[in-house]
C-alpha cells in the first residue's frame, strides 16, 4: 500500500463529511516521495488516485486534483512542484518513455509555475517526442516566460508549437507573435488550432489605437495561407480581406457614414493607382472630402470622438494609401490656408501639423527620388510631398509647424538649411524663430551644421538681401555664416553686411582668405 | 425482484458465500460502503442481471481480499458496464436538463480537454466564460462535447412543488439536493449550473454508473421511469436524475454560477 494512502486514511480524509481541512491536512502531511507517488498515480490513472482525489466522474480526475492543488499552502505547493519537476526529469531519462503519463503530468504542471524549468527542458529536448514537446509548449504558454524563449524555437521544424507561441505572446507582444506566425512559409497546423490564439492577439492589438494601425499594416503583408485564417477570425468570410478589414476598422473606430463613403473613394482611387492624371482628376473631390473631415473635427475631441490624426492615419493605410494620403494632405493643407490661418496655435495650424505628420511616414519616398527606377504613384507622391513642404514653408502659420515636423522625422542639416533659407526668403519665418525651433529639437552640434548649410545655401543663392537678413539676426553662428556666405561676394558686399555682433564686426573688413586662416575662427574670436 | 436476485442464480452456494464474505470485509473496513452493498443487493433494478452477474463474478475472482482491493476490482467492473440502465421512460421528456458541476473543476477540465484549440488557460477561460454568458458560438464550438463520458443531469418535473434547481441561490443547497460532494471538501467552492436542451437519449442511472459514489441510491421500486437523487439533508425532496452520453455544446442554453 502506498505510503500516501496510509496517511490519507490516518487523517480520515476518506470519511463522509471530513471536510476541506482534512484533505488539506493530508496534502500537508506528504513528503517528497509521497508526492511523487501520488502525482505518478494520478498521471497513470491508478485506482488509488481516484480513491484520494474523489473526482465527480472519471474524466475529472486531473481537473479535480488541480482544483485541490490550488488550495495548497505555499510550502506544500513548493514540495509538490518539486516532486512534479523530478517526475518530468525522470521522464526525459527513461529509456522507455510513457508519453501518455508525461502528458498527464504536464496537465498538472499548469498548476505549478515553479516547475517551468523542467517543462522548458522538455520543449527544447530533441529526444522527446513531438507530441510531448507540443504539450510542454502549451504548459509554458501559461507561464510568464521570456519572449526570447519563443523566438528561439524553430517553427518550421516543429510547427505544432506555433499556436502556443502566438497564445503566449498574445498579451505581451501580440504583433511579434503574429509576425512570427505570418513569416512561416505554410500553415503550421490546422486552422482550428490557430484560430483562438490569433483572435486573442488581434483583440489585444485592437485595444490600442497604435495597435490598429500596425494590424492593418500586417494584414496587407500576410502570406497566402494566412489570409483566410485572419479573415475567418474577423468573421468576414465572403468578403475580400481589404474591404472587410477596412469596414471592421471603420466601424470599430466609430466612423460616420461620410467616412464610409470616403472609403469607397479610397477604393476607387486604389483601383486606378499609378495614374498621375487620375490623381489630378480626383483632387477636387478629395478636397471636398477633407472639408467634410474638417466639419467633423473639433479641436478638443470628446471621449466618443475619433481624433483626426487617427482618421488621417487610417486613410493613409488604405490600398491606395500612397496616392490618397498625399491628396488628403494637400487638400487639407489648402483648406487650412483658405480658412485664413491666424498666427499661433490655431486649429488650422494644428491641422496642418497633423496632416504633415500623417504623411511624413512617406518620407522614405523622397529618398527614392535618387533611385534609377521610381513608380508613377511614388513619383506623384514625391512631387506632392515636396509641393506641400514648399507651400508650408511659404505660409507664416504653417512654416514653423513644417519645420518641427521635419525635425521630428530626422531631417538632415543640409535639407533643413535649404528649408530655412526658403522660409526666410519668403518672409514666412524669421530666422531667429528657425534658430529657436532647431535648438529645441537638436543639440548645438546639429544647429552648427544646420547653419553651416544655411551659409552654403546663401552662397549658392548669392542673394545679398538674404545674407543680410540672416546674418544680422543670428549672432552665435555669424562666424560660420560669414565664412560660408562671404565666398563669391565682393569685399564691398561683405563689408556692407551690418553685423550686429561686435566680435564679428571687427573682422568685417578682413580679407576672406585671412579670415579663414585665422586661428580660433571655429571656436570664436578672442579679443585682442 | 431486484437485479441481484436474478444475478445470483448463476453462482453456486460456495461462490455466494465468498461474495458475501468480500462484501463483509468491504463494509467492515469502509463503513460508508454499506450503502453500495445495499444498493447492489436490494435496490438495483435498472441494471440487467447478466451485467450485475459479471460485476459480482469479478469480485469473486479478485485475488486480494483487502477492502481497498475489493474497491479497486469493483470500480474497474463498474466502468465496463456503465450507461446500461436503459432509456428514461417518462413522456414527454423534459425540454431541458440541468447539470451541476464544481465550477473550478469544470473550467480545469475544459482547459485540459480543448487545449489544442486554446493553448493557454487564460484564453480557454475567457472563451468559456463568453460561451457560458451566451455569445454566439461558431460551428467548431457547437461541436465540442460538454463532457468526456456520461454526465449526470436533473430537472424539475412540471407537477413538482420543489424549487426549480435552476433558480436556487445557494451552492450548498444544490449540493445537498443532488447529493454532491458528500466529503464536503468543496463546500466553499461555487457550483456551475449548465442548462441545456435534453439530449436525445436520457438513460437511467445504475450502480455501475455510480461506481464508488456511496451517496447514490437507485429509486424506489414504484419510481421506475428515471433515477432519483438522494439528498444529503433531511427535508429535501428527491429529484429526477438521469445520465446521458457526452452532449455537444450546440445543446447549451444557459448557465449560472451559484456561490456557496
Amino acid at each position: 500500500v502506498s505510503s500516501y494512502l496510509q496517511k490519507y486514511h490516518a487523517v480520515g480524509a476518506h470519511l463522509p463529511g471530513s471536510g476541506e481541512k482534512a484533505i488539506l491536512r493530508f496534502f500537508a502531511s506528504l513528503d517528497l516521495a509521497d508526492w511523487q507517488d501520488l502525482l505518478a498515480d494520478i498521471s497513470l490513472h491508478q485506482f488509488n488516485a481516484y480513491d484520494v482525489i474523489r473526482p465527480a466522474s472519471q474524466d475529472f480526475l486531473v481537473a479535480t486534483a488541480r482544483a485541490l492543488f490550488a488550495r495548497l499552502s505555499p510550502q506544500t505547493r513548493a514540495l509538490a512542484a518539486r516532486a512534479l519537476g523530478r517526475l518530468l526529469v525522470r521522464f526525459t531519462r527513461d529509456s522507455e518513455r510513457d508519453d501518455q503519463a508525461a502528458t498527464e503530468l504536464l496537465l498538472m504542471a499548469v498548476s505549478f509555475s515553479e516547475s517551468a524549468a523542467a517543462v522548458r527542458t522538455l520543449v527544447i529536448d530533441p529526444e522527446v517526442s513531438r507530441s510531448v514537446r507540443a504539450e510542454a509548449a502549451r504548459v509554458l504558454a501559461n507561464f510568464d516566460e521570456l519572449e526570447s524563449f519563443w523566438f528561439r524555437l524553430d517553427y518550421r521544424e516543429l510547427p505544432e508549437l506555433a499556436p502556443s507561441m502566438v497564445a503566449a505572446l498574445a498579451t505581451k507582444a501580440p504583433l511579434k507573435g503574429l509576425q512570427l506566425l505570418a513569416s512561416l512559409p505554410k500553415q503550421p497546423c490546422p486552422t482550428a488550432h490557430l484560430e483562438y490564439p490569433v483572435k486573442a492577439a488581434i483583440e489585444q492589438l485592437l485595444s490600442s489605437r497604435a495597435g490598429k494601425i500596425v494590424l492593418l499594416r500586417l494584414f496587407n503583408n500576410l502570406p497566402h495561407w494566412a489570409t483566410p485564417l485572419f479573415a475567418g477570425v474577423l468573421e468576414v468570410a465572403g468578403k475580400t480581406q481589404t474591404t472587410a478589414q477596412s469596414e471592421a476598422a471603420l466601424t470599430d473606430w466609430g466612423f460616420s457614414q461620410t467616412a464610409l463613403a470616403w472609403k469607397e473613394v479610397a477604393e476607387s482611387t486604389g483601383r486606378e493607382e499609378g495614374s498621375a492624371a487620375h490623381l489630378r482628376v480626383r483632387r477636387t473631390d478629395l478636397i471636398e472630402g477633407v472639408k467634410d473631415l474638417l466639419e467633423q473635427w473639433s479641436p478638443s475631441p470628446g471621449p466618443e470622438d475619433v481624433p483626426l490624426e487617427t482618421r488621417v492615419q487610417l486613410f493613409e493605410r488604405y490600398p491606395s494609401r500612397t496616392a490618397l494620403s498625399a491628396l488628403i494632405a494637400i487638400g487639407a493643407f489648402q483648406i487650412a490656408r483658405l480658412r485664413g490661418v491666424p498666427a499661433g496655435k490655431s486649429d488650422g495650424e494644428h491641422l496642418a501639423l497633423l496632416i504633415l505628420r500623417a504623411i511624413s511616414s512617406h518620407a522614405h519616398i523622397v529618398s527614392m527620388a535618387n533611385a534609377d527606377k521610381i513608380s508613377e504613384p511614388a513619383r506623384a507622391l514625391l512631387v506632392a510631398y515636396r509641393d506641400l513642404l514648399r507651400s508650408a514653408s511659404e505660409t507664416k502659420a504653417t512654416a514653423p509647424v513644417a519645420l518641427e515636423v521635419l525635425l521630428e522625422h530626422g531631417v538632415r542639416p543640409r535639407r533643413l538649411g535649404a528649408y530655412i533659407v526658403r522660409a526666410v526668403a519668403s518672409g514666412s519665418l524669421p530666422v531667429s524663430t528657425c534658430h529657436r525651433i532647431v535648438l529645441k529639437f537638436r543639440d548645438e552640434a546639429f544647429v552648427d551644421d544646420t547653419f553651416r548649410a544655411v551659409g552654403e545655401e546663401l552662397r549658392k543663392s548669392k542673394d545679398r538681401r538674404l545674407v543680410v537678413a540672416i546674418g544680422t539676426k543670428i549672432y552665435d553662428h555669424s562666424i560660420h555664416l560669414m565664412k560660408e556666405s562671404s565666398h563669391g561676394l565682393s569685399v564691398e558686399e561683405r563689408c556692407a553686411i551690418p553685423w550686429r555682433s561686435k566680435k564679428v564686426s571687427r573682422l568685417r573688413r578682413l580679407d576672406p582668405g585671412r579670415l579663414l586662416a585665422m586661428p580660433g575662427v571655429r571656436k570664436g574670436v578672442k579679443k585682442r | 425482484m431486484s437485479s441481484y436476485v436474478h444475478a445470483c442464480k448463476g453462482f453456486s452456494d460456495d461462490e455466494m458465500r465468498t461474495i458475501d464474505a468480500r462484501f463483509d470485509v468491504w463494509t467492515l473496513s469502509l463503513p460508508h460502503m454499506r450503502r453500495i452493498v445495499r444498493n447492489i443487493k436490494k435496490l438495483e433494478y435498472f441494471l440487467h442481471p447478466d451485467r450485475l452477474h459479471q460485476i459480482l463474478a469479478s469480485l469473486l475472482a479478485a485475488r486480494d481480499t483487502a477492502a481497498e482491493d475489493i474497491s479497486k476490482v469493483y470500480f474497474a467492473a463498474c466502468i465496463r458496464h456503465a450507461c446500461e440502465g436503459g432509456k428514461v421512460t417518462c413522456r414527454p421528456l423534459p425540454p431541458a436538463v440541468s447539470r451541476a458541476v464544481e465550477s473550478d473543476t469544470f473550467f480545469n477540465w475544459f482547459c485540459q480537454k480543448y487545449r489544442t484549440f486554446y493553448p493557454n488557460e487564460a484564453l480557454a477561460r475567457k472563451e468559456l466564460n463568453e460561451i457560458l454568458s451566451g455569445r454566439p458560438r461558431s460551428a467548431t464550438e457547437n461541436s465540442l462535447p460538454m463532457s468526456e463520458h456520461a454526465a449526470w443531469v436533473t430537472w424539475t418535473p412540471k407537477d413538482s412543488r420543489d424549487d426549480p434547481i435552476e433558480t436556487m441561490t445557494s451552492a450548498l443547497l444544490i449540493r445537498a439536493c443532488l447529493g454532491l460532494d458528500p466529503e464536503a471538501r468543496n463546500a466553499s467552492e461555487p457550483i456551475l449550473l449548465l442548462i441545456y436542451a435534453t439530449p436525445s437519449a436520457l438513460l437511467k442511472p445504475t450502480i455501475a454508473d455510480a461506481e464508488l459514489h456511496y451517496q447514490f441510491e437507485p429509486p424506489p421500486k414504484k419510481e421506475r421511469k428515471y433515477g432519483q437523487t438522494r439528498p444529503l439533508r433531511k427535508g429535501l425532496a428527491r429529484r429526477p436524475e438521469a445520465i446521458h452520453q457526452a452532449a455537444p455544446l450546440s445543446l447549451f442554453r444557459s448557465s449560472r454560477t451559484v456561490m456557496p
